[in-house]
């Protein structure tokens, strides 16, 4: 049986996979750096969602 | 490259440029020191005025409580280690509050005081001094619960806004200090007599860990000094130690070393000596100390009943109870 070697792949295929690595990589970082940069920005105060630390009955 | 000196704390931090002090929010930006987390708390709550713990000062009011990231103390025992032993970048939640919507929230929710408290406010000075300004123009008290790690110098400067303070003497023993909460002693003591000088309505806790500090010789030396440093109607607040941080390996305090505690603080003269972090206990209300009337009944944090007359007076003997009662 013949392998497939990479040089049978056509330039067309090779254009379309570069295309596609390049897509997949864009969409990853379009992901993951507004969440970093949204982790730190502060918040509007907000009484509700700032209640906490409180979940024990200490003194302090 | 200019390094610039902290001399808020006795740790005097000389901090480079870009770096930042022991207590991780205090850095040098540009050759300027700045606190990081100015109008960015972390933690915010309403209270009741006792779990600061306060008794003797507007008792039953709610108080709007504050804190940022940050602490120059390491206690190993810290029951806040979550915000205290962090810098405000590693936070997961910070709020933007400056001081006029910080103000503006406390009056809204219908407080008498803002408390600044939970990690140490010393590191948050500016915050607490720009807030603290503001909440008087608003008719608010300010209320600082600290381990009173401070200069005297910044200390009696912020007196000018203070209203109260619940301070921690960790233990009377430098030693403790320096391993327990990686401070020293003297300086507290220092700070303590500086408020009481400025005016500032004090009270004072002691947390006993058990074999670290209840010695009862040396809480006889601690209670000797507040009688004769800051008087005898000093409220002291015993407080129950919870294994918490990196000191899970002690047990709770027992209730019969509070009660030990609180029995030598009496004898030595001290009129106002409450068990606090202990549901239910006698010692967590105020009786009167000529003739024993029950003044202020509490069950936890909450009032039960209160017999005191408007002026802060025992209903029976008439005798004047030293604390800010309205």
């Amino acid at each position: 049986m013949k392998v497939k070697q990479r040089a049978d792949v056509s330039e067309r295929t090779h254009e379309r996979r570069r295309f596609l690595g390049l897509l997949g990589t864009a969409g990853l970082l379009g992901l993951i750096l507004p969440l970093r940069h949204q982790v730190q920005q502060p918040r509007e105060l907000s009484l509700k969602e700032a209640d906490f630390y409180r979940d024990h009955d200490l003194a302090g | 490259m200019s390094a610039v000196t902290c001399e808020l704390c006795p740790r005097s931090c000389v901090i480079p440029e870009g770096g930042s002090g022991d207590c991780r929010i205090r850095v040098n930006l540009d050759g300027k020191l700045r606190a990081t987390t100015y109008g960015r708390p972390s933690a915010i709550h309403i209270d009741p005025m006792e779990k600061k713990p306060l008794y003797h000062f507007h008792p039953g009011a709610s108080v709007f409580s504050i804190a940022t990231a940050g602490c120059n103390l390491h206690c190993l025992n810290c029951q806040n280690w979550q915000l205290s032993q962090r810098g405000g970048e590693e936070m997961e939640q910070v709020y933007r509050a400056d001081p006029p919507d910080l103000v503006k929230a406390a009056k809204q929710e219908g407080c008498k005081a803002i408390a600044y408290t939970y990690s140490d406010p010393i590191v948050f000075y500016e915050y607490v001094y720009d807030s603290g300004e503001l909440a008087h123009r608003e008719g608010m008290a300010n209320v600082f619960v600290t381990a009173g790690y401070i200069n005297r110098k910044p200390l009696r400067h912020l007196c000018g806004v203070l209203d109260a303070a619940n301070v921690d003497i960790k233990a009377f023993d430098d030693g403790f200090y320096r391993r327990v909460n990686g401070a020293t002693l003297q300086p507290v003591l220092d700070g303590l007599v500086t408020m009481r000088e400025e005016g500032v309505w004090i009270e004072v806790t002691n947390l006993l860990i058990p074999t670290l500090n209840d010695d009862l010789a040396m809480i006889r030396a601690m209670v000797r000094w507040i009688r004769d440093e800051l008087g005898e109607g000093t409220p002291l607040h015993f407080s129950r130690f919870h294994p918490e941080y990196r000191m899970r390996n002690l047990p709770p305090t027992p209730a019969r070393t509070l009660d030990r505690a609180r029995k030598e603080a009496m004898d030595a003269g001290l009129k106002f000596v409450y068990v606090g972090n202990v549901m239910g206990h006698e010692g967590g209300s105020t009786y009167c100390p000529t003739d024993g009337t029950l003044l202020i009944g509490r069950a936890g944090f909450w009032i039960t009943e209160n017999n005191l007359t408007a002026d802060g007076r025992c209903p029976t003997c008439n005798e004047k109870i030293p604390g800010v009662w309205q």
